[in-house]
């Protein structure tokens, strides 16, 4: 027999680098109002970690490095009637290849009832080189129910590539569609991170709102970064903005603190064109 | 089991202090920069006007804890102790659940109306997640050098109060305060810097100024 010294040989050496199993874990959450107060219960199911931060807060936080290559991790969300639930993340989701057959996998499903709102803006995602990573998230908001979703995909860490990503946003509000989009990204594929792709940039950024009366339009560039504002076939509007994180976060910090303030003052926006 | 029956295990109610809470701070910055002798100013100026709780981040020691209960700046059990076991930054930035334990249980025992978090000596990225703290502060010395502000990271052009310590060393390590006062500037644009010598003013006066108005500011 050999005895194993703690730290004496590299971590990993000697040991067959076999496929691993990824990850299986689906977390769950519930906010209500009951009696007139904020009740917020959920499931651990680790590496999904969750963490009330307020009475209508909670923040995910990944109890292990990843998700690696072969994790299949989710997360189900039902937000009662006129509750709501901001949900935010401890620190950037690092995706890395791992050993594991096939992508990452992380689908999140959030039910908003009649009157609720959700506040999903996790910290960016990062996608290393030769990681995989498919996710989607789908809202289903009930009449009178709203929602402002934030997303940052930044394609490798600093001064790489990145590795390939496949996101699906989903929102249908009282039972009819209002928006399905894909991004679609690979840091090592010419064409999608080509002039047709992502035109070179390391970072999109995405921000929405839904079932909002009144929401920002319009595009720009500023050093760094080019966005457009898109209306959707309902209440509500997407944002898609494109190049360097740091400007790339500037610009979704900006829209987000103007949707802010126009539910304050509802001077700053748009009246949507549908209505 | 039914998903109803697995999420009676975990129930969050409102604090009883209201859905705002104690203000949590955290104090981060290089090893040897001055972040426990901050805490434990802060703690003696603050203690007769604010209930203070204290969680100190160590690798594998509580050190960090047995100075400032040592030197009885508060109730042993007011100050509690997390061992990272790890690079700190992961505990404060990443998984963060060891250090929300320890917040909630002062929370829970004392009602605090501010918990400082300090981080263990890291390096110039090392932040605190937002999910643990409210607010930063980023403790820099003098000794360290005065090109330290100018080379930025997350902990120098971020933190909500950057504090650079020990300026009374400047003219024996060949530290040109200006310069380290100039790039602060520069680089954090606009967020507030404090250049003080912590051994010189142990009241720490302007620090004790800023986070006494974040507390009033959370109350309001």
């Amino acid at each position: 027999m050999t005895a194993v010294v703690p730290g004496h040989a590299p971590i990993g050496a000697g040991r067959p680098a076999a496929p691993r199993d990824g990850l299986r874990a689906a977390a769950a959450l519930t906010v209500e109002r009951v009696d007139g107060r904020p009740r917020i219960r959920w499931t651990h199911a680790w590496p999904v970690v969750l963490r009330p931060t307020g009475a209508e807060q909670v923040h995910l936080v990944h109890g292990a490095g990843g998700p690696l290559g072969g994790d299949v991790l989710s997360l189900d969300v039902r937000i009662g009637a006129s509750a709501s639930l901001t949900v935010r993340s401890a620190g950037a989701t690092m995706v890395q290849p791992g050993r594991g057959e096939g992508p990452a996998r992380w689908d999140a499903t959030v039910a908003v009832g009649a009157g609720g709102h959700l506040d999903w803006a996790p910290e960016p995602t990062v996608v290393t080189d030769r990681a995989e990573f498919l996710t989607s998230l789908r809202v289903t908001l009930d009449a009178g129910a709203s929602a402002l979703v934030r997303e940052l995909v930044v394609l490798g860490r600093h001064g790489r590539t990145g590795g390939a990503y496949r996101g699906h946003l989903a929102v249908t509000l009282d039972g009819r569609p209002l928006l399905a989009h894909t991004t679609v990204l690979d840091g090592a594929d010419p064409a999608l991170s080509g002039p047709a792709g992502s035109g070179g940039a390391r970072a999109i950024g995405t921000l929405l709102t839904a079932g909002a009366d009144r929401y920002p339009v319009g595009a720009g560039e500023w050093p760094g970064v080019r966005w457009t504002w898109t209306a959707l076939e309902g209440p509500g509007a997407v944002l898609l903005a494109v190049g360097d994180p740091g400007a790339v976060t500037a610009v979704l910090d900006d829209a987000a603190l103007m949707i802010a303030r126009s539910g304050q003052d509802g001077t700053d926006l748009a009246a949507p064109a549908h209505s | 089991m039914h998903r109803d029956d697995l999420m009676a295990a975990h129930t969050h109610a409102p604090l009883a202090a209201g859905p705002a809470g104690p203000l949590r701070v955290g104090i981060g910055g290089p090893v040897g920069g001055g972040k426990t002798a901050l805490v434990a100013a802060l703690c003696r100026a603050l203690r007769d006007e604010l209930s203070l709780a204290v969680v100190t981040n160590d690798i594998y020691t509580e050190e960090d804890a047995e100075f400032l209960r040592r030197h009885g700046v508060l109730p042993d059990d007011r100050i509690r102790a997390v061992r990272t076991g790890c690079c700190p930054h992961t505990a404060i930035r990443d998984d963060i659940t060891a250090n929300l334990d320890a917040v909630e249980a002062l929370e829970a025992r004392h009602n605090p109306d501010l918990v400082l978090v300090e981080s263990g000596g890291d390096n110039l990225t090392a932040t605190f997640s937002y999910g643990l703290v409210h607010a930063q502060i980023f403790v820099l010395d003098v000794a360290g050098g005065d090109k330290v502000p100018r080379k930025g990271g997350p902990g120098v052009t971020r933190s909500d109060l950057l504090v650079i310590n020990k300026i009374d060393l400047a003219p024996l390590v060949g530290a040109d305060l200006e310069v380290m006062r100039v790039d602060a500037e520069k680089v954090r644009e606009g967020r507030p810097t404090v250049l003080v010598s912590l051994r010189e003013q142990p009241d720490a006066a302007p620090i004790v100024e800023w986070i006494t108005a974040q507390v009033r500011a959370r109350r309001a």
